[in-house]
Parts: C-alpha cells; sequence; structure tokens
C-alpha cells in the first residue's frame, strides 16, 4: 500500500464526526413524511379493495338474479306445465268475453304477453284455476246463471289489463276526443247527429210553409 | 458517517444533507441487509453510493488539472503528529472533487480501481490517473506542511 494513502487511511477511516441538531429534526421529519404517505397509501388501498369487492358483490348479484328469473319463467313456461298454460289461456279467453261483455276493449297483442308472467307470478290464481277447473267450465258452458263466479276470477289478473286500456283512453281525452266526437256528430253516427237531421227538417218545414203563407 | 460524507463532499452543509437521506435510506431499506457482511460495512456502503449519487447529481466530479510530479516525500512520522484527523480531512476536501472521490473510495474505503470504474461510470485507466494526480496533490500539500511545522519546531528550540 502506499505510504500516503496509508497514512490518510489510519487517520480518518475511524474518524467519528458529530452531525449538528439540525440533521436529527431532518431525518425526523423525513421519516414522519414517508409515513404519512405510506399511511395515505394503504388507506386509499383498503378503500379501492372494498371498492372493488362491493362492485363485484353487485355485479355478481345481478348476475345471479338474472339466469335465476329466466330459468323461473323456462321451468315455469316448460312443457311440463303446458296443461296449466292452456288452462291459463282458456281462462283468458273466458276474461276477454266477460270483458267484453262489459263493453271493455282490449286489443289482443298487447294483453297475451302481459298476461302469461301476470298469472305465472301470481301463484294464487293458479291453484284456484287448478283446483275446479272444471266446475267452473262447466258452469260456463250449462248455466249462464252464475257468471259472477267467473268475474271473480277474472279480478285477481285483469286489474292491471283494465287500468291500461282506461289509461289510453284517458290519453285521448282532449283535443282527439273534441275530434272524434266532431266527426261522429258529422256523420250522424251519434245521436246528436240524429237531432241534428231533425233540426234541419224542422227548419225546412218551417221554411215551406212560410214560403206557402206568402204565396 | 458524517466524517465519511465529509470525505466525499466538500461543502459541511452538503454532506450532512447526504448524511440525512442515506439514514432515511438505510431505516427505510433495513430490511434488504443479508447478514452475510458487517452491519457498518453495508451502512458505509451505503453512504458512500448516496455521496457519489449526490456528486453526479451536482456533475463536478471531474476536474483534470495537469499536476507536476512530486518526487520528494514528506516524514510521514513527524507529520502524524504534528496533523490531527480534521486537518487531513480540511486536506482532503480541498482537492478537486473527481480527485478526491477516487482517493477516498480508493485509498481510505478499500475500493478496486474496477469497482470504482463500475461506480463512477468511468475508464479503469481514468480512475488511476485521477488517484494518482490526487496522491500527488497530498503529498505537495503534505511536503508544505512538514516544511512549516519543521521550520516551526526550529524556531521554538533558537
Amino acid at each position: 500500500m502506499n505510504k500516503i494513502d496509508r497514512f490518510f487511511r489510519e487517520k480518518l477511516y475511524d474518524l467519528v464526526l458529530e452531525p449538528g441538531s439540525g440533521a436529527w429534526v431532518k431525518l425526523d421529519a423525513n421519516l414522519s413524511k414517508k409515513n404519512k404517505s405510506l399511511v395515505w397509501f394503504r388507506a386509499a388501498a383498503v378503500f379501492f379493495v372494498i371498492g372493488l369487492l362491493i362492485a363485484s358483490i353487485v355485479w355478481l348479484q345481478s348476475g345471479e338474479e338474472n339466469p335465476q328469473l329466466a330459468e323461473q319463467l323456462k321451468s315455469e313456461l316448460s312443457p311440463n306445465l303446458s296443461s296449466e298454460t292452456k288452462f291459463n289461456e282458456d281462462s283468458i279467453s273466458q276474461s276477454k268475453n266477460a270483458v267484453k261483455r262489459n263493453s271493455i276493449s282490449i286489443a289482443k297483442k298487447t294483453t297475451r304477453p302481459r298476461i302469461t308472467p301476470q298469472i305465472i307470478e301470481e301463484p294464487e290464481v293458479e291453484p284456484l284455476s287448478l283446483e275446479a277447473p272444471s266446475n267452473e267450465t262447466v258452469a260456463l258452458v250449462t248455466s249462464k246463471e252464475k257468471p259472477i263466479v267467473i268475474e271473480y276470477t277474472l279480478e285477481s289478473i285483469f286489474p292491471q289489463k283494465k287500468e291500461a286500456p282506461i289509461v289510453a283512453e284517458e290519453k285521448k281525452n282532449g283535443l282527439q276526443k273534441a275530434l272524434e266526437f266532431a266527426r261522429e256528430a258529422k256523420n250522424s253516427d251519434s245521436p246528436l247527429g240524429g237531432l241534428r237531421h231533425a233540426k234541419d227538417d224542422l227548419f225546412a218545414l218551417n221554411f215551406k210553409k212560410d214560403k206557402q203563407k206568402n204565396q | 458517517m458524517h466524517a465519511l460524507c465529509c470525505r466525499y463532499i466538500k461543502d459541511k452543509m452538503e454532506a450532512e444533507d447526504v448524511l440525512v437521506i442515506a439514514f432515511t435510506k438505510i431505516l427505510d431499506r433495513i430490511d434488504q441487509y443479508k447478514s452475510e457482511g458487517s452491519f457498518e460495512g453495508w451502512v458505509r456502503k451505503v453512504m458512500v453510493n448516496e455521496s457519489l449519487s449526490y456528486l453526479r447529481r451536482h456533475k463536478n466530479m471531474y476536474l483534470e488539472t495537469d499536476i507536476e510530479v512530486v518526487d520528494q516525500e514528506p516524514n510521514y512520522d513527524r507529520l502524524e503528529n504534528q496533523l490531527e484527523a480534521l486537518d487531513l480531512l480540511k486536506l482532503i476536501s480541498e482537492l478537486p472533487s473527481g480527485y478526491r472521490v477516487v482517493f477516498n473510495l480508493y485509498a481510505i474505503d478499500g475500493y478496486s480501481h474496477k469497482e470504482i470504474g463500475e461506480q463512477l461510470g468511468i475508464n479503469e485507466s481514468t480512475s488511476k490517473s485521477q488517484l494518482s494526480r490526487a496522491r500527488s496533490l497530498l503529498q505537495k500539500r503534505l511536503l508544505e506542511l512538514d516544511e512549516f511545522g519543521s521550520k516551526k519546531s526550529k524556531e521554538n528550540d533558537i
């Protein structure tokens, strides 16, 4: 080893110098700063993970609900229960007749798809229709004295169906209704049209009478 | 460790800042210490690396000047009695940055020229030339101090 190197090494290698008091303050500040940032980072990470968990749980639940509904619908509309559905359709057609009797018009296209899920969702209706189907049909066919029974079964099925056309009618109110009324009056389909014709005839008769008097 | 930083970095306050940064890193990465070597050696290495990175950031490392070769050698035994460690530290801090770093690494901290070349990103030959220039400068300064000391002792004897 070089002499000068050894000289410096012997003197300086183990030299101890105390740093100023400011150094420890700086070190403390540095460490606390790092700790704070670490705490924030950890808190952010925890919140992120919790958020992810909640989102995944919600997503999974929504994913599970839809297939269940689909399976329910499929199973209930499956061929095993085709007799039930047929019977339901029969009951629907019966109810339609009843509704027609009450002068409420329901479009077939709109009612059919709505009715079937409702009947499926309401299990109360199915036992009723299953328990005594033959009795009801017999009652319908043999005697028309008990239409109340049929109406009772329909009440549970059609409250919503009835609302829809009423709402549609309500929507027609206003200008459209006035126009329709005017058109009917013009075509003399309504009772007012008949009155108008009667009025015209009366006026014509009076005019003839006046003319004859003047002559 | 403060003395180590002072050997590499001329300004005492800057050396203190480097010391603080290095200590913060040591406390952060204490789990990275593998008990292969001594803990003090690991701490020293971190300190040296931090000092070098500080010098690299400030780009005041290499200053090559032509220095005349000093043939005469000082009397080290006499100087050892005359000079304290702090005086030697002052001599080192007066060296140009590049010389100071290479001299510290090679002469005091025991790095080879290959390791110095890898640490500083320079050739081994550059490291050697820097070291020889550092030695020449220090030798010159030590001779001056030796002459000054011998003159002073002679005056005291008279």
